[in-house]
């Protein structure tokens, strides 16, 4: 028999045995599409072909794995190459469970089960005590038993990208210290009922964590760091958005704003100053933001002043997507601003011409006519259904294009202060 | 033609050994082993797992080593009955079934909630807070990620035992579990529908919107009814009640039987009835829209507050109000945490409301001039302060006196205060007789920005509005206007 016919025979027996185990394997466990979103299309073949296969699993073979032991579990399932993140997620539950028996000790499901279900579900302050202690053990245990591999790197990587020219010692030290503000912010609402915690007790943890960052950080890199994630950086990107600053733009604008929110960022601890104290707090505050107001004109100079006043407006941001909302040209937008800054001097105008002071009646007459008028330029712009839709967003000054005659309403302050 | 057909089998032959190398799982277990390569001290560096000491090595740990790959599986159902057929008890089983389906959905769902990494540092990206379509998508994702978990898992899915847990038990009461299972499709489907209508508004509500959203409303209770008995819908109904949910922290104390519960939800549910916003929200309302609807809702408030007064009688009522306040409710967790007994809330409150009496009878007192009045509320301010120190104790009085202090320093400084049955506070700062007067029919004062102001004239005070900065709505505070005749000395 020729040399060829044997080869030909061998690789076509082949042929047969290989197109025989693809068949028997396919009916073993076939692989699905990945993303299988549509479970219940795949299921009935998924379950009858996975039918098949369990057959040849051991049973035995969790219990071989020796869960009782938990160091050891977890070396074996290492061993057996479980994935990271499913050792994790199984060393996880195998504590939870291991704590079982605590947490059973204290009736927790009966107690919750007992309320009815007009009553919120919660324990009582000492059960609860009790449950988060054990909580708290629970979770050591779990770091214990994994070490460094009891975090994934989610938090580092968001770090990483935020921080890109960091060394990778600092930005882990940068982590640990957030992880210390974290538990101790963990710390004071925990041992506080409803969350009534001070302001005073975050800014006080707040400030250590700066002063944390200010020993592992030279003072270029804590200002790296605060330009690109602290609440003033991140409010002025949100403000700025359509203004589209350069980068010298923004860093100067930082700085101007850094300077003003560092002494005038308001917070919770002005419901506790006397009347008259507020007032003069917010008299410095207003004349501090004219201030700074001048110090941005300064640096930008009048057009890309005028740019950005316009851009972190609120209400132009809002009006910017009612227009985009009603399909409208973006410039829309700029001329109905147009329109706001006319009228809203326009008002301010009325009755301070020269001559005689004009009575409340005619200063309402004319006010009522300023309107009207306001409202048809508006309405020829946008359309009367996109006039009523303004009035909510953005248009909220024409109120203002009105003389009110009754004081505002009484100052209401939530319970508690 | 013999040599073409070897060569097509020859090829045949390499790639049926190229997918069963690259994809073991092609193969059936019993000869995954021959198609299966570096599975030996490799494998586990390209884990990232060190071989643990004692471990086999060479052939027996290519034949030890293989559970994972043997259980593995990218098809979820199969992953899970292998899991099952290896004996794995059903906690491991949802935890490594949560992260496989996690990992299916993390990229995309990190993706958008993440700021575009290539942005500059001085430029914003749209996040999920502020864009209305990625977080429809997110939303959508979610979802997704919780059917699937659901259809693998069912009642497993969140208590080892298979019943229903215990928020669950609360929801649906005694329906059976199949009406449970389609009454939890309906919810998600029409979640999702109402995530598409708000991800094209775009954070603008027009007319059409809540057109959209009021019809998807009534489809859904369309769906319900034909689902559940009228029985069962008002039963889940009242389960699920927003306001069901507002009154539950007040029936943390005050206790009622179901009867009493469901004559004063029929009660409050009317309420809410009449002062329902029909899906939009109150912000999305035109001015004229929002004056009428707070005249109805203080119209609504009185005759519900009377209705409920009759319904409970006056001991009882004035019981619900005090354990609907949140500041009762915090003063006794406060008693709870340090086991004081219940009375020492209750003494702790009447302290407060004792204060907010005594001020505004000091206030209106006629036989009292300004610094008499002054000199009374600051004594009674500090008296209740010390009160409460002694009544509550070093460690609760502590706590309690962090919000307290807001209050207690308003009368200190001057103020009467009320407390609103709603939760708020309302207070009245004495006039001070020293402080500037406005000039009748002089110039105008500018307080606060440079679009606000005041303009006195012989009439009395007028206000022209707020307007804006180039950084948002400002706060201006201005003095009370002064229209009355000076206070009596």
């Amino acid at each position: 028999m020729k040399i060829s016919s044997i080869l030909l025979g061998g690789s076509l027996a082949a042929n047969a045995v290989l197109l025989a185990l693809f068949i028997s394997g396919a009916f073993a466990g076939s692989d699905s599409t990945p993303a299988a979103p549509n479970a219940n299309a795949t299921a009935s073949h998924a379950v009858a072909a996975a039918a098949a296969s369990a057959a040849d699993i051991d049973p035995a073979t969790w219990t071989n794995l020796q869960p009782d032991d938990l160091p050891g579990i977890l070396a074996r399932l290492r061993a057996e190459g479980f994935p990271l993140e499913m050792v994790r997620a199984i060393m996880g539950e195998l504590v939870r469970v291991q704590f079982a028996p605590r947490r059973a000790a204290l009736g927790l499901n009966d107690k919750l089960h007992e309320r009815p279900f007009w009553e919120p579900a919660t324990l009582d302050a000492k059960t609860e005590a009790a449950r988060r202690q054990i909580l708290k053990e629970q979770n050591q245990a779990l770091k214990d038993l994994l070490g460094p591999d009891a975090t994934d790197d989610t938090a580092l990587a968001n770090l990483r990208r935020q921080l890109p020219n960091f060394s990778d010692d600092k930005i882990t030290a940068i982590q640990r210290a957030q992880q210390t503000l974290s538990e101790k912010g963990q710390a004071i609402i925990a041992n506080l009922p409803n969350a009534i915690f001070s302001a005073a007790d975050l800014a006080g943890i707040n400030q250590e964590f700066h002063t944390e960052l200010a020993k592992i950080l030279t003072p270029q890199e804590l200002g790296d760091y605060d330009l690109r994630t602290s609440n003033t950086a991140n409010n002025l990107r949100r403000q700025l958005a359509a203004f589209d600053p350069s980068e010298q733009e923004f860093r100067t604008l930082y700085q101007l704003q850094k300077a003003f929110d560092d002494q005038y960022q308001l917070s919770s601890s002005i419901a506790t100053m006397a009347p008259d104290q507020q007032r003069q707090l917010m008299t410095e505050r207003n004349q501090a933001q004219q201030q700074l107001n001048a110090g941005i004109q300064a640096a930008l100079g009048d057009q890309r002043y005028a740019d950005y006043q316009r851009s972190s407006n609120y209400d132009f941001q809002q009006t910017s997507k009612l227009v985009s909302r009603l399909d409208l040209p973006p410039d829309t937008a700029s001329q109905l601003y147009a329109i706001q800054q006319e009228f809203t001097q326009r008002s301010h105008d009325v009755g301070l011409g020269a001559g005689p002071r004009p009575s409340v009646a005619e200063l309402q007459t004319q006010l009522a006519a300023l309107g009207e008028e306001a409202k048809a330029r508006i309405t020829a712009l946008i359309g009367p259904t996109g006039y009523q839709a303004y009035q909510q967003y953005g248009g909220q000054w024409m109120q203002n294009v009105r003389l009110r005659t009754a004081p505002p309403p009484a100052i209401v302050r939530p319970a508690g202060g | 033609m013999k040599t073409f057909l070897l060569a097509v089998s020859l090829l045949l032959n390499a790639g049926f050994v190229t997918v069963f190398a690259l994809r073991p799982t092609r193969v059936p277990p019993a000869f995954r082993d021959y198609f299966t390569f570096g599975s030996g001290p490799a494998d586990a560096a390209s884990t990232g797992t060190k071989r643990p000491a004692g471990a086999p090595v060479g052939k027996a740990a290519t034949a030890h080593a293989k559970l994972w790959a043997t259980l593995s599986s990218d098809d979820l159902a199969t992953l899970a009955a292998r899991l099952r057929a290896a004996g794995f008890p059903i906690y491991t089983i949802r935890a490594i079934l949560q992260n496989a389906v996690n990992a299916r959905y993390a990229a995309r769902m990190r993706e958008l909630a993440q700021n575009d990494p290539n942005a500059p540092f001085w430029k914003a990206t749209n996040s999920l807070g502020m864009d209305p379509k990625r977080l429809a998508e997110y939303m959508q994702l979610a979802n997704e990620r919780s059917r699937v978990m659901r259809d693998l898992l069912g009642n497993y899915l969140y208590h080892d035992s298979g019943t229903l847990s215990t928020a669950e038990a609360r929801q649906y009461g005694g329906l059976p579990q199949a009406k449970i299972d389609q009454l939890e499709r309906i919810n998600q489907d029409y979640s999702e529908l109402n995530n598409q209508v708000r991800a094209a508004m775009n954070g603008i509500t027009l007319p059409e919107d809540r057109e959209k959203l009021a019809l998807l409303e009534r489809e859904k209770r369309a769906d319900l009814a034909a689902l559940l008995t009228p029985e069962e819908l008002a039963d889940y109904d009242m389960r699920n009640s927003p306001v069901t949910a507002r009154l539950r922290p007040t029936f943390d104390l005050f206790k009622v039987t179901e009867d009493e519960f469901r004559s004063i939800y029929t009660i409050q549910q009317a309420y809410s009835d009449r002062v329902d916003l029909n899906g939009t929200t109150f912000g999305a309302l035109t001015p004229d829209e929002r004056s009428t609807f707070m005249q109805q809702r203080t119209a609504a408030q009185k005759e519900l507050d009377a209705q409920m007064h009759a319904a409970l009688g006056d001991a009882r009522y004035a019981e619900f109000v005090r354990d609907g306040d949140r500041d009762f409710q915090q003063l006794n967790r406060l008693a709870e945490q340090q086991n004081l007994p219940a009375q020492v809330a209750i003494d702790a409150y009447n302290l407060r409301d004792g204060l907010s009496q005594e001020s505004n009878r000091i206030f209106n007192d006629a036989s009292l001039d300004y610094d008499q009045k002054r000199a009374a509320l600051q004594s009674l301010a500090q008296n209740t302060r010390t009160q409460l120190v002694a009544t509550l104790g070093p460690a609760a009085s502590a706590t309690y006196l962090r919000t307290a202090d807001r209050w207690l320093t308003s009368v200190e400084r001057g103020g009467a205060i009320t407390f609103t049955s709603t939760g708020g506070t309302s207070i009245r700062g004495l006039p001070n007789p020293n402080a500037p007067r406005p000039v009748a029919g002089g110039t105008s004062t500018i307080i606060g920005t440079a679009a606000g102001g005041i303009i006195t004239s012989g009439d009395g005070v007028f206000y022209l509005g707020g307007g804006t900065t180039g950084s948002g709505p400002t706060i201006i505070t201005a003095p009370a206007p002064v229209t009355a005749p000076a206070p009596t000395r």
